[in-house]
């Protein structure tokens, strides 16, 4: 009774919030969903505690009762965006005593690392995630250093940190409808870890890029494993925002006409002639413009989108040249011509467009849906390795916590 | 539907020009001639004054104040008084782009701006922000005026993203010290010039529109003041009561048409001026409003009420509006629309009278003494900010937290960062695909 | 050996590094189906182990009374006592009082203890029984910091750690006290007596004015605390202040020309620098003096924030029109 094996994942994102409500066991398995419009939170960020903790409890309590029978969910994991989080390296160094690297070697280098790691997070962050990236070997990168010869042993770790009155925040959110939360992973991971089958390369370079509402999250793998994590603060919103202040229109009328008209590439042509009808919206009309015009509206977007790419393509040419494949997943990856474009700045690399397809969450295969489904499968995992690791509470521990 | 008739304009050489009180119209009404001050300061600034000067529009008095003296002697020509400040400061050698030493050269000069500004109904201050004398002595100019009690307006001009960060800081500081302090503010952002110029204009072709600008902004302001030509006219007490408070945010807006199409042309562009952009701009709506239409030849009374109609549509002005025209011959046929208004009175709740006001000398992070009567409402409190404050370039974003990625305010469309104007590109395609459609 | 402590001082380090060492609060909702089930549980729970728990003190408990009442049929000896008060006015006379002493009664530490207890006045308490018999009774009394303004019951005088007590020794000394107003007076929850809430911050101030600026400190009359939180949590808040009244415009109200200065609750200490150093520079007078000063003066304390790099504790002198307080 006390120890549950239902959860409830949260995505809460900048325009919705995605619930899933799964059980833990014996298989991973869907029991209820819901998604939400959100309100108070944006770019990542939240603005209005209140009203997004209303709108966030008002998707639990849907999700709960499509999964029926009021089962008592105790725990919720969630997922950390926004310009609040961030991303950096530290490297710990042993000497490796005897020629050969042995287990104390590579604990050491940990150790390092681990104290590097700690100094370099500042007093108001706490860490979400840290990650082994790899092992250097006399300077050599290796992917098991066990049992091999060399005089240095580097541990590159990879930590993702996030503000704390950002996750005090976050966490009241779930804790105000009596849930503790159990999990907490960046989201850029979890769309990564649910578009991972699609893929079906598991060894490869890959670049997931998350492109939300509020934020575009992302990962670079290199043979499969983390390299390097991020997030921009731009998202659909402001494509939207751009359009509503270019071309003078209302931001609903930005909205619809994203997402009817959306093109990623400011076409040339006859293209430059046309010119779209407002009023075919019905909607209200300020300002001028009844008719806009296809390629300013295109224009708008291209050169955003380009920023926001060249912005990733930046943080991520830091450590090497990137070339691998590009997924593109998130609301905003449905945009037309938003794979050419994103083509043409990662060096002509292969783009696709990604959705979540892992087993357990078949009828939730739409990319708004990674996030939220690539956290529920992290969950799974991370519970899976802590089993192994698990210390063994006393008796009178466990029957206190029962009581209490 | 034409509006007016065409007619040839008339050139007069020598003629009064419009605004002056004239000899051969209507006798001046029994009022005391108003006496007008446009004082500019920093180098920009007295150069624009100077121009202003020599154009000989309209009677005010014309005043440069600067700290180099051989950028002053070079405006003597002009016929613009100039005023040197803070010789035993910089020795008549120029700030040297430290706002500090412009501020402190005004105030080792206080008395000499004092006077003046003494004998004023309406100041408007022209500011170039960024370098030197511009940044530090224009907010002591305001300060002063303020603590006289003046009407003051005062337009002031940005530097450049390129002229490096100091320069944007220091403007910065000082749009808000004179923000604070004029009863309009209206900021030019040079930045946006980009916006409204032909892509590929050239340098000068910039500062032309700005300087267009800040001509027809205080050209018009003076001639709703001392307007004898046409009907309608604004009152220098009207005046002050759009800008009651100090510290709103101002609505600045200018449009020309010329031509048959002269009203549309000339509308479209009063609502399309990139000055509505800038950051002390009114979003949306502003409270009360002052129209002035300036016409070649009398126009007809459907057209100004027309046109006065449109322009409070999409301004506002609910609390008050004054409708003003005048007729200038030397348009011809160009019709010039010139907005002012103000907003956010209501929060300001407090209209100012002559309330004397001092500042400590020491403005550094720690001891500050000021004397704000009008500061002591709740804004001041740390209550939870949003921020940055409205920031209309930041469009549905103003009131959420400003933050720079790597230096970038991302918030901002990037067409504007990166100086695409929209129009121009889609014209020059437009041309190009037109030219290909053909053949 | 050192190194695995290492480790293990690494790894509880970086365990409170992660999301997880931030404090969770979960809050059981009440309109949930499991909600209510849960707050059903959790009562059951509780009183169940209330239960249990109160049986085995109960147990303790006359275990331990038998042992003591056992104790005092022993010795039948009047009893010598010896009062120690570090530097307070209480002395052994009104021990013997309060507690209505007897000397040839067999004393019983614990009522003795309580009962000191009682007393506003008294902090602690340590009741000593010596072998030979002796009676070592050591006390430390609560000092008052400030008074609360003098209504019907008297003058009464408020503790550092925010009790309220009233003293005859003490009310003849209360000049240097300023007063308190506009207090909510709560009840303290340890010892039961009324209390100023949220005392700690302001006695801190109270003391750092003492203390460090005594020349301005001498110039204050009165607290007022009407914007002061009466709550732990709200300590932080940032419109939780401390307004102080100096006693030139208590007594002369008209002509006063500093009527108040409120300070922030949270940020005292720079509030009080930038006033001294005004005061020392001469800026201060400067001001006061100038032609166009107005006739009174509030000094308010706020963060400018204009230039969001540089924020800064900013003093304002407010002027207030003569009848406009």
């Amino acid at each position: 009774m006390a120890q549950d094996n239902i959860l409830a994942v949260i995505d809460i994102g900048s325009a919705e919030t995605k619930v899933l409500i799964v059980d833990l066991e014996p298989q991973l398995q869907v029991i209820g969903a819901f998604c939400a419009k959100t309100e108070g939170m944006r770019k990542g960020e939240i603005v209005n505690l209140g009203a997004l903790k209303e709108s966030v409890h008002s998707a639990i309590r849907q999700a709960e009762k499509m999964a029926g029978a009021a089962r008592r969910v105790r725990g919720a994991c969630l997922a950390v965006s926004g310009a609040l989080v961030g991303g950096f390296s530290v490297t710990g160094l042993t000497s490796v005593k005897s020629g050969c690297v042995r287990a104390e070697d590579k604990e050491a280098a940990r150790d390092d690392a681990f104290s590097a790691c700690i100094h370099r997070v500042p007093e108001n962050r706490h860490i979400v995630q840290h990650l082994l990236r790899r092992y250097l070997l006399d300077r050599r990168e290796r992917e098991e250093p066990l049992g091999l010869s060399g005089k240095e042993l580097t541990y590159d770790l990879w930590v993702i940190d996030a503000d704390d009155t950002y996750l005090t925040e976050l966490y009241q959110i779930p804790n105000r409808y009596g849930m503790a939360v159990r999990g907490l992973f960046p989201a850029s991971l979890a769309s990564a870890e649910a578009i991972r089958t699609f893929a079906q390369i598991m060894d490869d370079n890959r670049l997931v890029i998350d492109i939300g509402a509020g934020t575009s999250d992302f990962v670079l793998f290199r043979d499969g494993a983390v390299v390097c994590t991020g997030v921009i603060p731009v998202g659909g919103e402001h494509i939207t925002n751009d359009m509503s202040l270019g071309l003078q229109i209302s931001k609903e009328d930005a909205e619809r006409l994203k997402i009817k008209y959306g093109n990623a590439y400011a076409r040339e042509g006859d293209n430059v002639f046309a010119e779209i009808d407002l009023d075919s919206f019905d909607g209200e009309l300020k300002g001028f413009s009844k008719h806009v015009s296809r390629y300013k509206m295109e224009l708008i977007t291209e050169v955003r989108l380009r920023e926001l790419f060249t912005l990733i393509s930046k943080k991520i040419n830091v450590e090497s040249a990137f070339s691998g494949t590009v997924f593109l997943t998130g609301g905003t990856a449905q945009m037309e011509g938003i794979g050419k474009l994103a083509s043409s700045i990662f060096g002509n690399a292969e783009v696709r467009i990604g959705e979540p397809s892992l087993s357990f969450a078949r009828a939730y295969a739409e990319p708004k849906y990674s996030t939220v489904v690539g956290l529920a499968k992290l969950y799974r995992d991370s519970q899976a390795k802590s089993a192994e690791r698990d210390v063994k509470v006393g008796w009178f521990r466990r029957l206190f916590r029962e009581i209490f | 539907m034409e509006n007016f008739e065409n007619k040839p304009s008339e050139t007069n050489g020598n003629a009064n020009p419009p605004g002056e009180f004239s000899e051969a119209g209507t006798p001046a009404p029994a009022s005391p001639p108003l006496r007008l001050k446009v004082v500019g300061v920093g180098s920009a600034a007295t150069r624009t004054v100077a121009r202003l000067c020599e154009a000989k529009i309209f009677a005010a008095e014309f005043i440069a104040v600067d700290t180099s003296a051989a950028e002053l002697a070079a405006l003597e020509r002009f016929g613009v008084k100039t005023v040197l400040i803070g010789e035993t400061i910089t020795g008549g050698s120029g700030a040297g782009m430290d706002a500090m030493r412009g501020a402190a050269a005004a105030k080792a000069s206080e008395e000499t701006l004092r006077s003046m500004l003494a004998g004023t109904d309406l100041l408007i201050l022209i500011a170039s922000l960024g370098r030197g004398t511009g940044s530090g002595a224009s907010v002591e100019v305001a300060n002063l005026a303020r603590e006289i009690g003046l009407v003051s307006v005062c337009f002031a001009t940005t530097p450049f993203a390129w002229e490096g960060a100091k320069s944007t800081e220091q403007a910065s500081l000082a749009i808000d010290a004179l923000h604070a302090n004029s009863n309009a503010f209206i900021l030019i952002e040079n930045n946006l010039i980009a916006q409204a110029v032909a892509s590929g204009g050239s340098f000068s072709e910039g500062f032309k529109i700005s300087d267009r600008w800040i001509e027809s902004g205080v050209s018009s302001c003076c001639r709703m003041l001392l307007n004898t030509t046409g009907r309608m006219r604004v009152d220098l007490a009207a005046f002050r009561n759009l800008f009651p408070a100090v510290g709103t945010r101002t609505l600045f807006s200018v449009g020309f048409g010329s031509g048959g199409n002269a009203q549309e042309d000339a509308l479209t562009e009063l609502f399309r001026c990139p000055l509505l952009k800038t950051r002390t701009s009114v979003a949306g709506t502003a409270e009360t409003l002052a129209i002035h239409i300036e016409t070649g030849v009398e126009p007809q009374l459907a057209f100004v009420s027309e046109t006065a109609q449109r322009v409070k549509n999409r301004f506002g002005g609910d609390l008050r509006t004054l409708p003003s025209y005048a007729v200038n011959p030397a348009l011809g046929d160009r019709l010039e629309i010139c907005v002012f208004g103000a907003a956010g009175i209501r929060e300001a709740s407090r209209v100012v009278r002559k309330k004397p006001k001092k500042e400590a000398s020491d403005a550094m992070p720690g001891g500050v003494l000021v004397l704000n009567s009008d500061d002591a409402d709740g804004n001041d409190f740390d209550r939870e900010e949003p921020g940055l404050g409205l920031d209309d370039r930041r469009g549905g974003f103003a009131d959420t937290r400003s933050r720079l990625f790597e230096g970038k305010d991302l918030d901002t469309p990037t067409y504007i960062r990166k100086q695409i104007n929209l129009d121009k590109t889609l014209a020059k395609k437009k041309k190009e695909f037109g030219s290909l459609r053909k053949s | 050996m050192s190194r695995k402590q290492n480790h293990q001082n690494l790894i509880e380090q970086m365990h409170s590094k992660e999301w997880r060492a931030l404090p969770q609060n979960v809050v059981l909702s009440g309109d949930t189906k499991s909600g209510k089930r849960q707050r059903v549980y959790e009562i059951l729970r509780k009183f169940s182990v209330a239960l249990l728990v109160g049986g085995i003190a109960s147990l303790l408990a006359y275990v331990w009374i038998d042992m003591m009442s056992g104790l005092s049929d022993e010795e039948k000896n009047p009893v010598a006592v010896h009062f120690e008060n570090n530097g307070g006015l209480l002395d052994e006379a009104w021990f013997r009082a309060w507690t209505e002493f007897d000397e040839n009664e067999a004393p019983n530490l614990h009522h003795l203890r309580n009962r000191l207890l009682a007393h506003p006045q008294i902090y602690a308490a340590r009741v000593l029984r010596h072998p030979d018999g002796m009676l070592r009774i050591d006390v430390l009394e609560r000092k008052p910091i400030a008074r609360l303004e003098d209504d019907d019951s008297g003058v009464r005088f408020v503790a550092a750690d925010g009790v309220v007590f009233s003293s005859d020794a003490w009310a003849v000394r209360q000049s240097g006290l300023p007063i308190l107003r506009d207090v909510r007076l709560a009840i303290d929850a340890k010892t039961g007596f009324d209390c100023v809430p949220v005392m700690a911050k302001l006695a801190d101030f109270i003391e750092t004015a003492r203390t460090s600026y005594r020349k301005l400190f001498e110039e204050w009359d009165t607290i007022s605390l009407r914007d002061f939180p009466s709550d732990e949590r709200d300590i932080a808040r940032p419109w939780s202040l401390i307004s102080v009244v100096p006693f030139a415009a208590v007594q002369n109200p008209g002509h006063a020309k500093i009527r108040e200065y409120v300070f922030s609750a949270t940020r005292f200490r720079e509030d009080l620098k930038l006033l001294a150093s005004a005061r020392a520079n001469g800026t201060w007078d400067m001001v006061l003096s100038a032609p166009t000063r107005a006739p009174a003066y509030r000094v308010l304390f706020i963060t400018n924030r204009k230039n969001p790099m540089k924020e800064f504790r900013e003093m304002r002198l407010i002027p207030l029109s003569a009848e406009n307080p």
